[in-house]
């Protein structure tokens, strides 16, 4: 019987949540409007029942996603075409059911947000997932086989049904998404990989399925380096573009590729693991690690760069002497020598996730914005935009 | 205003735990923080209930569980044909959240309510057997028959018996 990980389910969810009272405010000044203005409904409804007034009286109810009672569903946070061209997308949702999506564009790097065109998705149709292709190329992907699609950064969206599938991916496209195979009994061990068209936005399936349990892509890992989807316990690669994958296995835990470089693959398995191939994927080998990370980082989060420094983000030190937060992360902690040493910096406090992007690596902030960077050293802060 | 500095700091200290409860609960991260986020506003309109309760962590949690109960009733229909595999709730991407774990919390949906419960408040809330009885207002012979049943069910969910490790495969 596998292991039922609720320890892990409760530490993941208990750490993606950033509280922020103020929503709690807002509801609750939300929610006194709403008592007044139905006590003058009622108030009305007496009028007309003693028969002085004949007016249709409204519920005063049946809001709609995003007006009295609902929610914005803004998880995504932003997310990053290249350095210049930025996304903020988001739902308008009550009690779980969602309208939208709609999403704020950026093309200078963050300083300035629009609103892009409203994309207009099928019936019942919720964003599951969001993927950018290149720069100006994003597609959004709901419970069905039919993904929006836009080319020119949010101007302009289409509905689009995926292409045949292909046998590999085609030249000039891109490893998109790692899509589980629904059936209503056994929906976890089966994937289609799903290859795009930065130019068109043309999404197709790859022929193969890939069989691996809790699948998904591998965004850290560089386009030059293949095709690699990590799972539990495994990663599959593929170097012929999709047409065969071989699966190695490694460590017992969810799998979490940081990167590659050098001809050498990194992976974190859970929080604590770091793992190096220099195979391309066909074997790993644990890294004995002199100085691990505390317990409070996490190598999940972390992010291997070009010139093959380690980055983690984790809670370090403030200043001499003074103890480490126990909770939160608070800065950085770099390996220059292939994850077996790791030494603090204050960079990038508040940061939870790194990650590679086009043109440079992207660090996340939860609630508040990202911060973005060509080398991983200089960093530049994109603040959230006001939905 | 110390009475609403009193709701404030319960969500400080609380929130977290709640919305990671109400996340198994409802399968949506972002309806899980609504839910909480609604459950904190009910008690700033009567600060004075949170200054009279004994357990302030066990009180909010009846609230918030009280909260996913009618929204679970309004959308019932809908949640019987996700149970029943008729409707793929494909479960969406977290951020922060392991993919497994997403899973989990997809497999949670596909029980019936009342062992969902049963499961989160004593796997997730870590309550005793006899509270978890308590709070379902069931026994607890039948909180331990969900227990078990609760857990085989996922475990048929999760299970992957054609994986070998160390396999390699040419898809």
């Amino acid at each position: 019987m596998p292991e039922l990980d609720f320890a892990g389910l409760r530490q993941d969810a208990e750490s993606a949540f950033r509280p922020h009272f103020e929503t709690v405010r807002h509801r609750y000044r939300q929610r006194r409007r709403r008592r007044t203005g139905l006590a003058a409904v009622g108030v009305a409804c007496l009028v007309v029942a003693s028969g002085a007034l004949v007016t249709h009286i409204g519920s005063g109810g049946g809001a709609g996603p995003g007006a009295g009672g609902g929610y914005v569903d803004d998880k995504w946070g932003i997310q990053v075409g290249d350095l210049d061209h930025l996304y903020a997308p988001y739902q308008r949702c009550v009690e779980g059911r969602c309208s939208g999506p709609s999403m704020l564009v950026s093309s200078d790097q963050g300083r300035t947000w629009r609103p892009a065109a409203q994309p207009a998705p099928p019936d019942r149709w919720n964003l599951i997932a969001f993927r950018t292709l290149g720069p100006q190329t994003v597609v959004l992907f709901g419970p069905e086989q039919q993904y929006l699609v836009s080319t020119d950064a949010g101007a302009s969206w289409r509905v689009a049904d995926l292409a045949p599938a292909v046998p590999a991916v085609p030249a000039g496209w891109r490893m998109l998404y790692v899509q589980p195979v629904l059936t209503a009994n056994a929906p976890l061990r089966d994937y289609t990989v799903l290859v795009g068209d930065p130019v068109t936005g043309t999404v197709a399936p790859l022929t193969r399925h890939l069989t691996i349990q809790f699948g998904r892509d591998a965004p850290n890992v560089p386009d030059s380096a293949g095709l690699w989807v990590s799972g539990t316990g495994a990663t599959a690669v593929s170097r012929d573009s999709g047409v065969t994958w071989q699966t190695a296995a490694l460590g017992t835990g969810d799998v979490t590729l940081l990167g590659y470089t050098n001809g050498t693959a990194y992976a974190a398995v859970g929080p604590r693991d770091l793992y190096r191939s220099v195979d391309n994927g066909a074997s790993w080998q644990q890294v004995t690690v002199d100085t691990p990370v505390p317990a409070n980082a996490n190598l999940r989060s972390g992010l291997v760069l070009d010139d093959g420094r380690i980055l983690v983000p984790g809670a370090i030190a403030q200043g001499p002497g003074e103890p480490t937060p126990t909770g939160g992360q608070r800065g950085l902690f770099v390996s220059a020598d292939g994850g077996r040493t790791f030494h603090a910096t204050p960079q990038l406090p508040g940061a939870y996730l790194l990650s590679r992007v086009t043109g440079g690596y992207a660090a996340i902030f939860p609630g508040t914005g990202i911060a973005l960077s060509r080398d991983g050293t200089t960093w530049v802060d994109v603040h959230r935009p006001r939905i | 205003m110390e009475r609403r500095e009193a709701v404030r700091e319960a969500y400080e200290l609380y929130s977290a735990r709640l919305v990671a409860q109400a996340y198994a609960l409802t399968g949506d991260y972002a309806e899980a923080q609504d839910v909480v986020h609604e459950a904190f506003a009910r008690v700033l309109a009567h600060p004075e209930k949170l200054a009279a309760v004994a357990e302030v962590e066990a009180w909010l949690r009846t609230v918030v569980l009280n909260l996913f109960r009618s929204r679970y009733r309004r959308r019932m229909v809908f949640d019987r044909l996700v149970r029943l595999g008729r409707v793929d709730r494909t479960p969406d991407e977290v951020p922060g959240i392991s993919a497994d774990r997403v899973i989990l919390v997809a497999a949670l949906q596909r029980l019936p309510r009342g062992t969902r419960e049963a499961l989160v408040l004593h796997h997730l809330a870590d309550l005793p057997v006899t509270e978890v009885a308590a709070l379902l207002h069931v026994s607890v012979s039948a909180v331990k028959t969900r227990l078990v049943r609760g857990r085989a069910a996922l475990a048929e969910l999760l299970a992957d018996p054609t994986t070998e490790r160390n396999e390699v495969r040419h898809a």
